[in-house]
């Protein structure tokens, strides 16, 4: 695989997830994700966290989500909140920026954080420093693709490499890619969630069972 | 005339900004310990003991000359942690030391001897004299120079004092003052750059948005604004605007890089040795890709596309700075 | 109130006064100045050394030492161009006629390394190794770094005693800051380094330079940038004697020198306690703002009031 697939950025995470779904329905489908990935990453991420405490929000610009990071000590924890203001989101950190800028950030062939910041493509509010240390521990752990399609229960990750293959230049066109990938990926969540609620429970007590499936296998 | 090629001296801020770098093509990689014997003593960045081993082990096994950083000035009654570093350097076979604390290093050349020592910009030597004196005194065998010197003054340097190499910056962040003598940031957040190797630390930084209005601020005072679009830069005072006699202005520098490329042929005239890269605190995407457009450009071709490296500067822009007269 | 037995220095003028302004400062010094030492030469820049500045400074010299005062040559405190390292050369040179010469650029221990010199502030010396590498080289005194905190101080004193050696500190003035080889005074007013027309002249005590926000923060002085707030340390003067500090360096200011040298003379002499002397300094500095933060460990620009 080549390097820009293998990159993995927060902000790819965040194209995989948000979507004009109810936010609710958005957290069942992504807890297993986000727990998977914690539970890979975590370790990687060393410690470059340690002795580092706070809540940081990853905020795309002009959508309704947010992703968070509860630090704590070296320990990682990932939620998926309405977007708000820092204090209300509970952020002792907050970073806004387009998708693409989050998602091209973490590759070799895309701009650097500084870079993101000196343009204005990215704004960092509250603890500067929080913000630094997860930037340098996620580089750093180099997490791949593989990552994101090893924590994503059945089906989505068996979708995902096929889906993948349309990110190779994720940061030249990032928006209409990341709406390509978004699509391959959510358009079945969606369609369930839009014929039942209920069934959104019973999918998400399937992914728990496949979930610890894997850990067990 | 240097029949050998410069060599290419590059940052590193972790095990995979090591791994970019030497990819790309580094002749050397320059990294540093997680801790406050490192003048880029930023949270998350850096290596700790056993990855700077295995750094030094990477470097070693594909090529590239590992360079460790030991560049802030040790604490009174306390100076352990930094001579445990240059020991495990030493043990692990680093390339160079690179220091600038004249205790340490009469440590590291008594204890060490085989270690070859490398002077750090943070010494701030500028002169032949300076050069004569850490080279009689401490065995220096290579000086980087400090960002104050045109390249005429780095040819006479070199020419009065040719068994010391010299390294010179060629791309990346640009300091105005003479390094490793400046106390602004240590004047508005009590953490010292020499001491605490941090200029402006991350911990005393602060963005504020009103609109499209960005404010930066360091400890209590503001460093700049920033109106709607305008490019950014570092928070760190040299690149503030101020008010002087009631006008507002970036009194020290502008915020831009630097970028030497088109220096080249005039430093290697000049007997310069190495050039270096600032940016440890930078991503693998700027290691990768200027790394790869300055190794093009020694190797004297010019086919790289210059704006690939562009828009890694501060504001967009790039100076050849204070390596041409007019600067001063 | 017990005596306390340091010496008291007035450290070199920092800013560019005019040849006249410079001779009423020293012979004031000369006359009245309770100062043991002088430290007397341009440490910022070598363009400052006009002949009318030259004349004076020497005239200076003369009554200075006529007065019985030791006077000690300093060096320029960075020295990149040629004239700047010609400077240095040509002052360290005065060290083999006898004269006592201050280290201020390390190029300056090349020439004086093996003979008595004394290493001045804005050499890096942070640590008990670098002043015993000093020693071994002939230092007969170090005044610290201004932003030193109090135990590095109290450290670097003892170890200064041990090595029977003199240790300064600095405890009254406008801190440098930085220093480049660019002068900002001459950018602040449209101009060059090379263009400059010594436009650093107007300002006797530095440039003034606000935040955005109108908050005063630094000064700029030719080459050099200052704090803007004045460090003053008074209370802490017996701990830093009995710590092993045995000279108080003064770093002169646009005000009556001699009685800022008398405040400190009277507190050392045990004329005056620290309240006091204190007090009347305050009342010397009229309004300009006050810091102490560097020895306090704190933000330098801050004022660590009493416990």
């Amino acid at each position: 695989m080549s390097q820009s697939v293998r990159t993995f950025s927060p902000g790819l995470l965040l194209g995989l997830l948000i979507r004009p779904i109810p936010l609710s329905a958005l957290r069942v489908v992504a807890r297993p994700v986000m727990d998977g990935l914690i539970a890979d990453l975590g370790p990687r991420l060393g410690d470059r966290l340690s002795g580092l405490q706070g809540r940081l929000a990853i905020v795309p610009t002009g959508h309704p989500v947010a992703v968070v990071l509860d630090i704590d000590d070296g320990a990682l924890e990932l939620d998926l909140i309405e977007a708000d203001t820092r204090e209300a989101m509970g952020a002792v950190a907050a970073v806004r920026a387009p998708l693409e800028t989050l998602t091209a950030m973490l590759d070799t062939e895309g701009m650097d954080g500084d870079a993101s910041f000196f343009a204005r493509a990215l704004t960092i509010e509250g603890d500067t420093s929080l913000v630094m240390a997860l930037r340098y521990a996620l580089e750093d752990a180099g997490a791949g693709i593989d990552d994101i399609t090893n924590a994503m229960p059945w089906p989505f990750g068996a979708a995902l490499p096929h889906a993948m293959r349309f990110g190779q230049r994720v940061h030249a066109a990032a928006s209409r890619d990341l709406a390509t990938i978004q699509d391959a990926i959510l358009a079945p969540v969606r369609t369930e969630v839009a014929r039942q609620d209920a069934r959104m429970s019973r999918m998400e007590s399937q992914m728990q069972r496949t979930q610890r499936r894997r850990a067990a296998s | 005339m240097n029949a050998v090629p410069m060599e290419l001296v590059c940052p590193a801020g972790t095990p995979a900004a090591l791994d970019a770098a030497i990819e790309a093509g580094a002749d050397a990689v320059y990294f540093g310990f997680r801790d406050r014997t490192n003048a880029r003593n930023f949270p998350g960045l850096n290596f700790s003991p056993k990855e700077l081993a295995e750094g030094i082990e990477t470097c070693n096994a594909r090529g590239a000359r590992p360079m460790i950083a030991i560049n802030t000035y040790p604490d009174a009654s306390d100076d352990s942690l930094w001579r445990r570093n240059v020991d495990i350097c030493a043990e692990a076979g680093a390339g160079a030391v690179i220091l600038c604390d004249m205790g340490l290093a009469g440590y590291a050349t008594k204890r060490h001897p085989d270690l070859r020592l490398h002077l750090s910009v943070q010494a701030s030597a500028s002169n032949a004299p300076s050069v004569q004196f850490y080279r009689d005194a401490f065995n220096i065998r290579r000086v980087v120079l400090p960002r104050v010197m045109t390249v005429e003054q780095i040819a006479a340097l070199t020419a009065a004092v040719p068994d010391v190499e010299t390294e010179v910056f060629v791309f990346g962040g640009l300091c105005v003052m003479a390094e490793g003598r400046c106390s602004m940031s240590g004047y508005a957040t009590g953490i010292s750059p020499n001491k605490d190797g941090a200029c402006s630390p991350a911990s005393h930084v602060r963005y504020e948005e009103q609109g499209e209005i960005m404010t930066s601020r360091l400890g209590n005072f503001t460093l700049n604004r920033f109106g709607a679009g305008e490019a950014a830069g570092y928070p760190t005072p040299c690149k503030g605007r101020y008010r002087v006699q009631g006008r507002e202005m970036h009194l020290f520098e502008d915020p831009c890089s630097l970028d030497a490329t088109s220096l080249l042929p005039d430093f290697a005239r000049a007997g310069v040795t190495a050039l270096k890269v600032e940016g440890r605190q930078r991503g693998k995407a700027y290691v990768a890709q200027v790394v790869k457009s300055l190794k093009a450009a020694i190797a004297g071709q010019t086919a790289t596309d210059p704006t690939a490296t562009r828009r890694f500067m501060e504001a967009g822009g790039a100076t050849t700075g204070v390596y041409s007269g007019a600067w001063h | 109130m017990t005596q306390l037995s340091a010496r008291l220095a007035l450290g070199p003028l920092l800013y560019h006064w005019s040849a006249d302004r410079r001779r009423a400062l020293y012979q004031a010094v000369a006359a009245d100045g309770p100062y043991d030492t002088v430290v007397l030469g341009e440490t910022v820049c070598a363009k400052r050394e006009t002949p009318p500045v030259m004349e004076a400074m020497a005239e200076a010299e003369v009554a200075l030492k006529a007065a019985g005062r030791a006077v000690i040559r300093p060096t320029i405190g960075l020295a990149v161009a040629e004239e700047e390292v010609t400077a240095l050369e040509t002052v360290a040179r005065t060290a083999n006629a006898g004269a006592l010469v201050e280290a201020n650029d390390v190029g300056a221990l090349a020439l004086l390394s093996g003979q008595p010199h004394q290493i001045g502030p804005m050499v890096n010396v942070y640590n008990e190794g670098t002043l015993t590498a000093l020693a071994e080289r002939g230092a007969t005194c170090v005044t610290l770094p201004w932003e030193l905190p109090m135990d590095n101080v109290v450290a670097l004193a003892g170890t200064a005693k041990r090595l029977g050696i003199d240790c300064g500190v600095t405890v009254f003035g406008r801190a440098p800051l930085a220093i480049s080889a660019r002068c900002y005074h001459a950018r602040a007013n449209g101009l060059h380094k090379a263009t400059c027309r010594l436009i650093c002249e107007q300002d006797p005590e530095g440039l003034e330079v606000e935040t955005l926000d109108g908050d005063p923060f630094m000064v700029v002085n030719g080459l050099q940038t200052q704090a803007f707030a004045v460090t003053l340390i008074v209370r802490e003067i017996p701990k830093l004697i009995e710590a092993g500090v045995t000279v108080l360096r003064v770093s002169p200011l646009d005000m009556d020198m001699v009685a800022v040298g008398n405040a400190y003379a009277d507190l050392l002499a045990g004329r005056a306690s620290v309240e006091e002397a204190e007090d009347r300094l305050l009342d010397l500095l009229e309004d300009h703002e006050v810091a102490n933060g560097f020895l306090h460990n704190a933000p330098g620009a801050d004022w660590v009031a009493a416990e």
